[in-house]
């Protein structure tokens, strides 16, 4: 994708997030409306001249070529693959408990990483789980979820 | 003078105060190393474990950590980009690009000379100016707040290196979502949603860890097996010639900005690092080394943030006044302890004090031992895998996030901070003005509500307070010197091709 048109759709979603605030801007009592308002007004002005520089520099920027294309898809493929990996263990921590939740995204990760070493698989994930966890409740009083699915069976 | 400071040396240098100063320091470096935590953090959870000490050695406790942990936040911030706490930001910049260029150890040893400087002279200032700097402090308010947020804002355009619009955009739409949540005047819960998580508005570190960390993984997925610096390029903990020479100008200015950042209320380590790194940059003769390795923005914002732990205290020690969030935990352990903070106590708790401030020069010159210790252990971190290393960042991430409130809402907001934070990076968008708005945005929209009703809308009449109009000259010079410089240079050149 070329920079400029990646640019233009950032500042769509800027428009999107000011339209957002602008909706629930009424709802403010009137003597604390000027500063958020000033930002709004302040955060639109800047993105439209983002916006339309970004759209008068499509026409002259040149395209992407195949390879670069394809290069690029292969990289979001990865991340999208691994932001959703990552959003299934923060949605399983609250499920199923820290522990398991870390140990099973630890081994999706490495094995997704293409990590291949068996005592890495192994090891890894049960030690940085278990050393996370004592760190963080026994030393330093932080309570981590313990799984409300669990707490229901029980 | 001087025998109060004995008094407070026979203290310091028991063994076992000695051997408590430097198990804080190894507690704080770590908490300040750990994501999501911090040296606040740090010390509020010490705090229960000073009760059954002496005071004198239960405040030892609790500035050995929270030195520490000011600190502490570079080393990560240094090895992987990511900063350990909000006041190591600027160092990411330039400790990551010399970590790149095969540089680790050198970049380690300077953050860590750098906050041992900054330090030690914040205590020294703690030790003799406390009762003049704290006249200072008395003649801080809303107004003199306004000019320092709108001074500290002026970093985005330099943050922004070459994207100035994009900079100011991500300067704006941070500074609008800090007004998430209470407003300052009637306490209304603004933007939330509906959602009642968003009534406190976003944690400013939980979207710094999202920020920072998670498009450093997204980053390492392109090339998994590979590590971030060859074993052969992790380089030994050496200076070069001159680097501590040419950086003495850079490093007293940096340190005489943290303290006086510390003492002005509700402005802490991270504001005085991005405005000494701005500063340093103005004044430097090859500012185009900034963001790409720069010796001097680090030990400029390692100076200055390392300078705010002293100046901090100022306020809290000789008028009762915690400016900031550990030194409101230190008043607490003081009243805890029997000492009342406030004029009276340079006489009161003579010992007490005097060996708090001893103390804090003495840790910070254990802090250059115990923090070269740390970073040499951390500097393995770089020849570990990425995958390995992406997969553990992101369990740190989560676990740090949570831990701050302990909620799953801010493990949410980091997530999504994270993949923002992608978007931005890959397509040129700075972070760093994020850090910077979302913590000064709260503080610059308090001041000028409070100023508003101090002059009833007239803002030109904060003009007539000295602190102002000396804060305000301030900020101008800022802005003025570098055009000043550039056309000196111009004029240089021109004379030169003659």
């Amino acid at each position: 994708m070329k920079r400029s048109t990646s640019d233009a759709l950032i500042c769509l979603g800027v428009y999107a997030v000011l339209a957002v605030f602008l909706m629930q801007y009424s709802a403010i009592p009137a003597s604390a409306q000027n500063y958020p308002l000033f930002m709004i007004v302040a955060t639109a002005i800047v993105n439209t001249v983002l916006f339309v520089s970004s759209l008068y520099k499509n026409r002259s920027e040149a395209g992407v070529d195949a390879e670069q294309r394809a290069k690029f898809l292969g990289r979001v493929k990865m991340v999208v693959i691994y932001c959703v990996m990552i959003g299934l263990y923060i949605v399983l921590i609250e499920k199923i408990s820290y522990i398991a939740s870390s140990v099973l995204f630890m081994l999706a990760s490495l094995l997704f990483l293409r990590v291949k070493s068996k005592p890495m698989l192994v090891l890894l994930p049960v030690a940085m789980t278990l050393g996370v966890y004592f760190i963080f409740t026994r030393l330093l009083s932080v309570s981590l979820p313990i799984g409300t699915w669990f707490y229901i069976i029980l | 003078m001087i025998e109060n400071i004995l008094l407070g040396m026979s203290y310091v240098f028991e063994p076992y105060n000695l051997m408590i100063c430097a198990g804080a320091l190894f507690i704080g470096v770590l908490f300040g190393a750990l994501p999501g935590f911090s040296a606040t953090m740090g010390v509020a959870v010490f705090v229960p474990f000073s009760y059954v000490m002496e005071p004198d050695s239960a405040l030892l406790l609790l500035s050995g950590i929270y030195c520490g942990g000011v600190y502490g936040g570079s080393i990560p911030a240094v090895l992987l980009g990511i900063p350990g706490t909000s006041a190591s930001a600027p160092t990411a910049y330039d400790g990551r690009a010399l970590t790149r260029q095969g540089e680790s150890g050198r970049s380690l040893l300077i953050t860590t000379f750098g906050s041992t400087f900054g330090g030690f002279f914040s205590a020294v200032a703690l030790l003799m100016f406390a009762p003049l700097l704290s006249k200072i402090a008395m003649m801080v308010g809303a107004p003199e707040q306004i000019v320092i947020a709108i001074f500290g804002l002026s970093v985005v355009c330099m943050l922004s290196f070459g994207n100035m619009t994009k900079g100011i955009l991500v300067g704006f739409i941070s500074l609008l979502i800090a007004t998430v949540g209470q407003d300052p005047v009637l306490g209304f819960p603004r933007f939330t949603s509906g959602m009642y998580q968003l009534t406190a508005g976003f944690d400013v570190v939980t979207i710094l860890i999202g920020i920072f960390s998670l498009p450093e993984v997204f980053k390492m997925l392109e090339e998994p097996m590979g590590k971030l610096v060859e074993a052969s390029r992790v380089s030994k903990m050496r200076f070069q010639k001159g680097d501590i020479k040419n950086n003495l100008p850079n490093m007293i200015r940096s340190t005489i900005i943290g303290i006086g950042i510390g003492i002005v209320p509700a402005a802490g380590p991270d504001i005085a690092s991005f405005l000494a790194y701005n500063e340093a940059k103005k004044a430097s003769k090859t500012p185009e080394k900034f963001g790409n390795g720069s010796i001097e923005g680090i030990m400029a914002a390692e100076s200055a943030n390392n300078g705010v732990t002293g100046g901090s205290l100022i306020p809290l020690l000789t008028l009762g006044i915690p400016g900031s969030a550990p030194a409101a935990i230190f008043l607490g352990a003081m009243i805890i302890h029997g000492m009342r903070p406030g004029p009276l106590l340079f006489v009161n708790n003579r010992a007490e004090v005097y060996t708090l401030l001893v103390g804090f020069a003495v840790i910070n010159i254990m802090m250059f031992f115990i923090g070269t210790l740390y970073c040499k252990f951390a500097g393995k971190i770089l020849v570990i895998p990425k995958s390995v290393l992406a997969t553990v960042i992101v369990i740190l991430s989560v676990v740090g996030s949570y831990s701050i409130n302990q909620n799953m809402f801010d493990v949410y907001a980091m997530f999504g901070a994270g993949i923002i934070g992608y978007i931005m990076v890959k397509n040129d968008f700075p972070v760093s003005p994020v850090a910077l708005a979302l913590l000064l945005g709260p503080m610059l929209e308090e001041s000028i509500t409070l100023t508003n009703t101090m002059y009833d809308g007239n803002f030109w009449m904060m003009f007539t307070r000295p602190m102002t109009c000396v804060f305000t000259a301030f900020t101008l010079f800022s802005f003025v010197f570098p055009v000043i410089k550039a056309v000196l240079k111009k004029k240089k050149a021109a004379k030169e091709e003659v």
